[in-house]
């Protein structure tokens, strides 16, 4: 029980859980791939729902990594958010470059 | 747990649980579930919604947690504030133990304070500054209360006592170091026995002081009698030494001697 204060006390998983709101929401845009070009070149011929799973514990990872380590929230409210906005950064980059990703093949 | 903390963990355990639900069951089921019930919005909207539940959950928490923690610190500023401990507490014993129970509730609300601080800085973030002044505030507490027990508890006098003593030279069977600083309100007087087995054997230390008047009268200003401990026996007097003419008399009477009409008074001298 102790361990589970810890874990679920912790910086890092508040961080986390602000990355997962962003990845979350990130959903809703159907353009959206997040890091699935990069994930189907590195693992090819495997299922989409593989692609979906994998993109859905490394963005949110990612993210809570950044935040955790260049803002170092220190509250709850800072942790959530900074989660939530550095996620929400890289979600914005990916797709941008994604985006020209599909320019370039078309 | 308190109820307001649920506006936070119930939008997390969700939040938990629909990560799960994408990991578990990948876009392509839940889009096949949505397609199966295009009516149904609310499933559509569960995770936009925990999401926006969870932000105001974190804004109310962290308010109330932020106010309670100003109420803490203000709390603890009113608590810095008292001091218990004066000299003149030690002239009764009635005083000294009323003190030392407020010092142990002090002590306490201090601690009380802490993990209560303690437990709101998962929420608010580190307050190492008000954590490292409470702390400081339970050590001088209990610094506090260490003091006041360690000088002797004051006992009701002998009544063999009352009638008088006969006394010799200076004993030096104890050390005692003669206050030289006349000016103070108060002196600590600090005896230690060369032989501790002689502890035992004692049955009270008696602190007299007299007044020569100038027809050579002895006047009795105090007589204190304190029950004796080992190691240092300590006490705190009013310093009689600023008058002239003053003299004090510390020392101690036997077990054996005490039931004597005029018990025998083992003594050393400060003027």
């Amino acid at each position: 029980m102790e361990i589970l204060i810890i874990v679920f006390g912790s910086v890092f998983f508040k961080t986390w859980i602000g990355a997962v709101c962003a990845h979350i929401l990130s959903l809703y845009s159907e353009e959206f791939k997040g890091t699935i070009p990069f994930l189907s070149k590195m693992f090819p011929n495997r299922s989409e729902t593989f692609y979906f799973r994998m993109d859905f514990l490394v963005l949110p990872l990612i993210g809570a990594l950044l935040a955790f380590v260049l803002l170092d929230p220190i509250s709850l409210k800072s942790s959530i958010f900074a989660g939530l906005s550095w996620s929400g950064t890289l979600i914005a980059l990916l797709k941008r470059s994604n985006n020209q990703i599909n320019e370039a093949k078309e | 747990m308190k109820n307001i903390d649920l506006t936070y963990i119930i939008p997390v355990v969700l939040i938990i649980i629909s990560f799960l639900w994408f990991v578990i069951f990948g876009k392509k089921n839940i889009e096949k579930t949505k397609a199966e019930n295009p009516k149904n919005n609310l499933l559509k909207n569960i995770p936009f919604l925990t999401v926006i539940a969870l932000i105001l959950g974190v804004y109310n928490i962290s308010y109330y947690y932020e106010n309670q923690l100003t109420i803490e610190k203000n709390k603890f500023l009113e608590l810095e504030k008292q001091n218990y401990l004066k000299d003149s507490i030690f002239l009764n014993n009635k005083t000294k133990n009323q003190t030392v129970d407020s010092l142990i509730l002090l002590d306490k609300e201090l601690k009380r304070l802490l993990t209560e601080i303690k437990k709101q800085e998962k929420i608010t973030g580190e307050n190492s500054n008000i954590k490292e002044k409470i702390n400081e505030k339970i050590f001088k507490t209990s610094e506090e209360i260490g003091i006041i027990n360690s000088y002797n508890e004051i006992i009701e006098q002998p009544k063999s006592l009352s009638k008088g003593f006969t006394t010799s030279g200076n004993t030096s069977n104890f050390t005692l170091f003669c206050p030289t600083d006349k000016t103070p309100e108060y002196i600590d007087l600090k005896l230690k026995f060369q032989d501790e087995k002689l502890v035992d054997k004692i049955a009270c230390i008696l602190i007299n002081v007299t007044e020569i008047k100038e027809n050579g009268e002895l006047w009795n200003v105090f007589s204190q009698t304190y029950k004796v401990q080992k190691g240092v026996n300590a006490f705190k007097l009013k310093n009689y030494l600023k008058t002239k003419n003053i003299s004090i008399d510390v020392g101690y009477v036997l077990k054996v001697n005490i039931e004597n009409k005029y018990p025998e008074f083992e003594k050393i001298t400060c003027k």
